[in-house]
């Protein structure tokens, strides 16, 4: 779970990496300094991007009729003052993972 | 599907791709660039809108279930975690548990994390207060006192609500609640803290 500030109007939809095996590919040392993240990042194969999420709604906290219930886990998010719940249980599946949206007037990204 | 089972994100306007865990793009034009992380929870919904009575809340058809308190039933299994002065830290849920207030120095600057067993909620906040590092203590009605000054802190929101520091507001850090492994693939170097540090 994460929420990311957005620059600007970036809008990033959900990439899915077929990487099950990538982790443990041997990957060729190299003279120049780099992170882990970046040496061992090579994606073999790319599948489908998805629609970007954009615009989901947003209902007030009493208006809430059985979508979310008390014990279910949510990702809540403040920003300048105005807070934000995202269920996990709406950002899970392949079809979801990011929503852009916008809050406190700062665009912004929960991810899953 | 996902990379070291975790999220990987394109951008349309760039086709840059994104680790949603390390914030930062790894491949294509922006390469290097990181996106601001904010401070996010991760609670039961009932906790949240008790702390946050004007929330809103999304509304799009449910995709799963299974993210109810009981997603936590193997605490070993997650971390809280985040990375201060370049270095990460883990705190194991199971150590939490029994540690709900949990006062740390780390490197440069002191952090209290809190746990909140009946919501699940992790924080992370600083120790600090007009320039005074404070130690926390928790009580058995889900608060913390300092030792300072004897104020009492709500430990989910980080607000002073009762004592001399009345008012206050702890400064929350960015930490995020992940799979033991996966914090572990993305950050090797990762300090794994408790109460002796």
């Amino acid at each position: 779970m994460r929420v990311l500030a957005r620059q600007s109007s970036l809008q990033l939809c959900l990439f899915v990496a077929s990487a099950l095996s990538l982790f443990f590919l041997a990957t060729a040392p190299s003279a120049v300094a780099q992170s882990q993240s970046e040496r061992d990042f090579q994606p073999k194969r790319l599948l489908a991007v998805q629609r970007a999420i954009k615009d989901a709604p947003s209902i007030k906290a009493k208006q809430v009729r059985g979508q979310v219930a008390n014990g279910e886990l949510v990702l809540g998010v403040v920003v300048k003052g105005e807070a934000r719940a995202y269920p996990i249980n709406m950002l899970t599946g392949p079809r979801r993972e990011i929503i852009n949206d916008t809050l406190g007037g700062q665009p912004i990204a929960a991810t899953w | 599907m996902l990379w070291n089972r975790s999220l990987i994100m394109i951008d349309e306007e760039t086709k840059s791709l994104w680790s949603h865990l390390l914030g930062e793009a790894l491949k294509g034009p922006l390469k290097g660039s990181e996106l601001e992380a904010l401070p996010a929870e991760m609670v039961t919904w009932e906790a949240w809108k008790r702390e946050h009575p004007q929330t809103t809340v999304l509304n799009i058809s449910r995709t799963s279930r299974n993210y109810v308190k009981d997603f936590y039933r193997n605490p070993s299994r997650f971390v809280f975690a985040w990375v201060k002065d370049a270095q990460p830290y883990a705190a194991g849920f199971d150590m939490l548990l029994k540690n709900p207030v949990l006062n740390l120095k780390l490197e440069k600057s002191p952090v209290v994390v809190t746990f909140d067993k009946e919501s699940t909620a992790a924080h992370l906040f600083s120790s600090e207060v007009d320039d005074r590092s404070l130690m926390f203590v928790a009580d058995k009605q889900g608060r913390m006192h300092d030792m300072q000054t004897g104020t009492t802190w709500n430990s989910n929101t980080g607000v002073a609500v009762e004592g001399k520091l009345k008012g206050k507001t702890l400064k929350q850090l960015v930490g995020i609640v992940s799979y033991a492994n996966t914090w572990k693939k993305f950050h090797p170097n990762s300090k794994t803290v408790g109460p002796s540090e």
